[in-house]
Parts: C-alpha cells; sequence; structure tokens
C-alpha cells in the first residue's frame, strides 16, 4: 500500500541541485523527475544561485532540504531562519521541507555538521515541542532526516529507530528515510540495518535519500561520495515493499559526476523499488 | 553511578571539544570541556565501538569540523589560497576559524570577518593579504547581491546639464568600491590569465566590483574615476561630485568614456530626483 498519511506524493525519481549542473539544466532542461534544493544556499542570495533555483522551480517539482534547522538543538529556534525558510518554501512551491534530527550547534556558535543526540525521555519531550512550533510557523509538516552518526552515548535510553519513530507519532510529522545512513550507521554502531527499517512507521515516510558513502574500514563516513553499493540498494527495495514507495532522492556531494552518471545513478532506484513491489494477490489469483 | 549529563550540558560538552584547537586529549581535557564532562567519564558519555575508542568516535567530528570549515574559506577566497599555498592557507584558516567561530546558520558567511582577522594577525606580507581578502569578500557580497534592472548609457546621456547639478544616481545593490595599498587586481588578472604575477610592491590602486547577467565584474579604477564614483554611489550628484578639488582636472572625454564603462558593467539601477 503506497502512500503517506499527508498525501504528499510521490515525486519519482530525482537528484540534489548543484551548482556543477546549473548550466547543463539551464541549457538542456533535462528529463529528471523533481529537484530537492538545499534551502541554505539559496536564503540568502539575490545572485545566479536564486534564478537557477526559480527557473527549476518554473519547470520541476522542488522540495527543500535543510542543514541548519537544529530541531533537537537547546539554542532557542532561530525565527529569522524559519521566516526565509517559509518564504523560499513559498517562492518555490516546495512540495514539502526537510531537515535532519540533530543538533547543529549551541551558545550561538554553529558547527556546521549534523551532531547526534542522545536518545532519551528529556531528548524526546525537548524536540518533539520543537517540531510543533517549526510546523507551525511553517504551516506545513516538517519530514525529518535520519542523520549518520559516528558515536553512540552512553545514557541513550532509546535507539535511533525507536527515538525517530516516537518522535513522529509524538510531533505528527513526516520522515526522510535516508536508506545510505541506516546503513552507515549500522556499520559504525553494530546494529542490523533491517531491524531500523521494521521500525520505521511506513505511512510517515515521505521521502527517500539514497547516495555513496567513504568505508575507512574503522568507520564509514557519509560522503555522498560515490555510487549507491549494492547493499544499501537492497535494503532500499526492502524499505520500498514496506512503504509502498517513497518520492526518492540521489544525493552526490563530493566528486560530483557529469549531470547524467548522477541522474543514471537515481534512476536505478526504479528497478530497485520494482524488484521488491510485493505481489499483489486478487480474489485468490497472484497478478 | 553512571554519569548521565542532560541534553543541554551533552552538547555543550561536545561543542567544546569539536571546536578546541589541538589534539583530541587536549579538547576532552580543556577546561570548556571539563566544565561539563569530565574527561576521565568519557567512555560512560560515549561508548567505545568495536573498532574505535570513544576519543577517536569524537575525533571523527574534530576533523570533519575544521576540514569542511577550511574548504568553505578555500571556495570563497581562492586567490588567497593560490598566494599562501595549501600549509599556510591551512594554518591561516584554523588560526581564523579558531578565533571567529561560525555564529550563522549559513556557511556562505564564515569568512565575513577574515580580512579584519589578516589586519591584525601576525603573517608574512600582511598588508597585501587584508587587501586581497578584502578584495574577494567583495566579490563574493557581489555574487549574492540582490538582483536589479540597471541603466543604460542612453538614460544616463540623456540627462540634461542642469540635471546633473541635482540628480542622484543609484547604484546597483551589488556595486562595491574598494581603495587598496597594494595591487590586488592585477594579482588576479595574472593569475586569471595565467601570465608572470606583477611586482607586489605597495602602492595606492583602486577597483569596482560589480555584477553582470549574474557573473561577478571587477574593474580596476583611475584615482580620479574612483572618487567621483564613489561621491556618485553615496549620492552626490554629478555636478557637486565634480567640485572635488582632486576632480579639476577630469576632462570631458575622461567622463564619457567611464560613464560608458560604468553602465556597461551594470553599476547603476536609477537616477533618482528627476
Amino acid at each position: 500500500m503506497a502512500g503517506n498519511r499527508w498525501n504528499l506524493p510521490d515525486l519519482g525519481f530525482g537528484i540534489g541541485l548543484r551548482s556543477v549542473h546549473f548550466t547543463h539544466i539551464l541549457e538542456r532542461r533535462p528529463p529528471v523527475d523533481w529537484f530537492e534544493a538545499l534551502s541554505e544556499n539559496y536564503m540568502d542570495t539575490g545572485g545566479r544561485p536564486l534564478y537557477v533555483l526559480d527557473f527549476v522551480a518554473e519547470r520541476y517539482p522542488v522540495a527543500l532540504h535543510g542543514v541548519s534547522l537544529s530541531i533537537g538543538g537547546t539554542d532557542p529556534l532561530n525565527f529569522e531562519y524559519l521566516r526565509k525558510l517559509k518564504a523560499l518554501a513559498g517562492r518555490t512551491r516546495a512540495r514539502w521541507i526537510s531537515d535532519h534530527l540533530c543538533w547543529t550547534g549551541v551558545s550561538g556558535l554553529n558547527v556546521h555538521d549534523l551532531l547526534p543526540m542522545p536518545y532519551t525521555d528529556e531528548s524526546l519531550r525537548h524536540t518533539a515541542g520543537r517540531v510543533r512550533i517549526v510546523q507551525d510557523f511553517l504551516e506545513q509538516p516538517i519530514i525529518l532526516e535520519n542523520p549518520s552518526t559516528y558515536l553512540e552515548f552512553g545514557h541513550s535510553t532509546w535507539t535511533e529507530w525507536e527515538f525517530l519513530a516516537a518522535l513522529a507519532e509524538r510531533a505528527d510529522c513526516g520522515i526522510l528515510l535516508d536508506v545510505n545512513n541506516v546503513y552507515v550507521s549500522a556499520f559504525n554502531h553494530g546494529f542490523d540495518p533491517r531491524v531500523y527499517l521494521d521500525a520505521i512507521p511506513p505511512d510517515r515516510v515521505v521521502q527517500n535519500h539514497l547516495a555513496g558513502h567513504t568505508n575507512k574500514g574503522t568507520h564509514i563516513l557519509d560522503t555522498h561520495s560515490d555510487h549507491v553499493i549494492d547493499t544499501v540498494w537492497e535494503l532500499y527495495g526492502y524499505h520500498s515493499r514496506q512503504t509502498g514507495g517513497a518520492s526518492t532522492l540521489l544525493e552526490w556531494d563530493e566528486s560530483i559526476p557529469g549531470f547524467d552518471t548522477v541522474h543514471a545513478e537515481a534512476l536505478k532506484a526504479r528497478s530497485y523499488r520494482e524488484a521488491y513491489a510485493p505481489v499483489e494477490e486478487v480474489a485468490g489469483h497472484v497478478l | 553511578m553512571s554519569f548521565e549529563p542532560g541534553l543541554g550540558r551533552t552538547q555543550r560538552w561536545m561543542q567544546a571539544v569539536i571546536l578546541h584547537p589541538g589534539n583530541t586529549a587536549q579538547a576532552l581535557s580543556s577546561d570548556e570541556a571539563e566544565r561539563e564532562v569530565p574527561a576521565k567519564r568519557l567512555s560512560e558519555v560515549v561508548t567505545p565501538s568495536r573498532m574505535l575508542t570513544s576519543a577517536e568516535r569524537i575525533g571523527i567530528y574534530r576533523d570533519m569540523y575544521m576540514l569542511r570549515l577550511r574548504e568553505a574559506l578555500r571556495t570563497d577566497y581562492p586567490l588567497l589560497f593560490r598566494f599562501l599555498g595549501e600549509e599556510r592557507f591551512e594554518a591561516l584558516a584554523d588560526d581564523y576559524v579558531h578565533a571567529c567561530p561560525s555564529q550563522s546558520y549559513t556557511l556562505n558567511r564564515l569568512g565575513v570577518h577574515l580580512p579584519e582577522f589578516l589586519r591584525t594577525a601576525k603573517v608574512a606580507r600582511r598588508g597585501f593579504l587584508y587587501d586581497l581578502a578584502r578584495f574577494e569578500l567583495a566579490m563574493t557580497e557581489a555574487f549574492d547581491a540582490e538582483e536589479a534592472a540597471v541603466l543604460s548609457l542612453i538614460e544616463v546621456e540623456s540627462l540634461s546639464e542642469e540635471a546633473w547639478d541635482v540628480m542622484r544616481l543609484e547604484p546597483v545593490p551589488a556595486l562595491r568600491l574598494l581603495e587598496f595599498s597594494y595591487p590586488v587586481n592585477a594579482y588576479a588578472r595574472a593569475v586569471r590569465d595565467e601570465t608572470p604575477v606583477p611586482p607586489l610592491r605597495k602602492r595606492a590602486t583602486y577597483a569596482a566590483v560589480c555584477r553582470k547577467d549574474y557573473g561577478v565584474v571587477r574593474l580596476e579604477l583611475p584615482r580620479a574615476a574612483f572618487l567621483l564614483l564613489r561621491a556618485l554611489a553615496s549620492g552626490t550628484p554629478l555636478g557637486g561630485a565634480l567640485g572635488d578639488p582632486a576632480l579639476r582636472r577630469v576632462r570631458e572625454s575622461d567622463l564619457s568614456g567611464w560613464f560608458s564603462q560604468w553602465t556597461a558593467a551594470g553599476m547603476f539601477r536609477s537616477i533618482a530626483g528627476r
């Protein structure tokens, strides 16, 4: 059964909008299902990036993806940031706005990273309250992504998948399930990625992310620097069977190849989704 | 008894460890970190993995922090990077990031204080580096400035002589006017054209940075043109601006050439006062 509880559409198989591809997109207008734009790259510019985003938003479905909401942070929410985010979403007619389950800095500083949280009752209460405030301000559900993490806190009392599922229910927000991030964190922390995927409520999943990573032997870094590995594709297929298929987005942020290579990688997702599609039975007949 | 810092304390501690200069061990035992989590309790707060110690795990975040911020500065200051070379640029970036940690949600503003930092930094060729950094910051600002329709040369030339005494030219938001103590534009041009770098001896130079068709434009200006342009951009009518004794020798043909260049670069958005 496909679909999420907000009936946000399955946009198909898109790619992240990156400046190295601007000229290709402007000149070729490639047939891409949809684009995801990194919110912060367009919020404070009146120059070429915004011109390109306007061009894209007039021709393709667009979703906004942020890295600076700091929904789990203990500094006050930044309403100047939220005001700009809301304006950008309106300007681009963004299908939805996503960010990460993380914090990015405290005491007025910004580390510019998606930092992990201790998964405790206190964190859950704190984060759920902030999600509700943000959703009220933006007047739409926000979609939160599971981050790749490189450490775990000893005082966590929840697993990340339990925490994310509970947060989504308590705050009534959506989930951007990054399958590569699940794999990266599973490797780094030694859990079974399918246990994670099994715990995610399918009707909360609005979007999936896919990306490549860098295996350092002792740990994996979420570098978005390569093709998606086969195991992650298999996990994506497994997860798609659970959700019935959600809008899927390929991220590539380091050593970015030409547009066609990135797009071709995104389109691989279609075959994995189809291969894992449940066999439907109607009145005893297998279709 | 297990050690269970609250959310705020955990975050203050982790940030203190990530931002601290030096190595991870020094960061963990720094005053800022110890105030939140004693170093001896590290393994209770961050569990070791199968292959990494607790310190190595938080060290990943420390390493990525510096890599990310150095890369952001390198993107905004390519000429500074080129001049200093990788090792010296990284040392400068590290010193800067530790002295001026980011307070913005966007990395695009990380380098805004770098020129001022360089003004008093203990580095060789400080004066030139200060000028070069100001030049590159101006280009970044011009790149991101609000877009505006621009005045054409025909519109400017259509003004009567009397009108010039009262009318003011409003600059586009992207326009930046810069006065240097070193020939930074000549250096930038040599790098771009892959020609030999000229002697970087101290001498006053002047430049305008602007944007045309979403591309950043930079112009080296004679002193008189700079003074006139600065006066016009600050709202002084042309007639008044030409009253400056420093501009007494400006000829009609100079003005014609300058306005042709300035309007071609899209420096003005409107005429006020007509």
